[in-house]
């Protein structure tokens, strides 16, 4: 399967969640899974303000 | 007046003491850990198929379980997947999948209700020059 990178990083708090994936434009796509990547390990006296970095 | 505990309270007292440096270790910091939602568990969460292919796991050779999912082939189909994030922390995403040979197909990831209720983070991924389905 080819891969589409990312565009960009994202945080979030600990939590179940839905995700849409929608098609935009163009022919069929056929989808084998999506991944995430864990960044550098977040220390918690620093996740307060690098979460908010990404609001 | 002191007393001495019994040999059984200390060895408690022991245990309690190791459960509570192994919690407090692991809050040290958050490991984020890292997650692959496989697409063909999309039929518990539902999806939206506005006609043309419908959308349904088929088997796919280089597929990771040899399943994927195909019929997004109109604008604003889409398909519902769950995700659990065990901790709080950062990360990237990438999806992979297939188009037609030569064919442009983009895509768009949209993780509702985060980072609050009603918002939503997008992420958008465009193949370009599709090799085909294998």
């Amino acid at each position: 399967m080819l891969t589409a990178a990312g565009s960009s990083g994202f945080c979030v708090d600990a939590g179940t969640y839905f995700l849409l994936v929608q098609h935009v434009s163009g022919g069929m796509a056929r989808v084998d899974f999506i991944e995430f990547e864990s960044a550098t390990p977040v220390e918690a006296a620093t996740w307060g303000r690098i979460k908010n970095m990404y609001r | 007046m002191i007393e001495r505990a019994n040999p059984s309270s200390r060895h408690l007292a022991q245990v309690v003491i190791a459960v509570v440096l192994l919690a407090g270790l692991s809050g040290a910091s958050l490991a984020a850990e890292d997650l692959r939602i496989e697409a063909e568990e999309f039929p518990a969460y539902g999806f939206y198929n506005k006609g043309g292919e419908d959308i349904r796991a088929s088997y796919c050779s280089y597929a990771s379980g040899g399943l994927a999912v195909d019929g997004l082939d109109r604008p604003d189909e889409w398909f519902k997947l769950r995700v659990t994030f065990a901790y709080d922390g950062c990360y990237s995403s990438r999806i992979d999948y297939q188009s037609a040979y030569d064919d442009t197909v983009r895509l768009v990831v949209r993780l509702l209700d985060c980072p609050v209720p009603g918002e939503e983070l997008r992420a958008d991924y465009v193949l370009v020059d599709g090799f085909g389905f294998g």
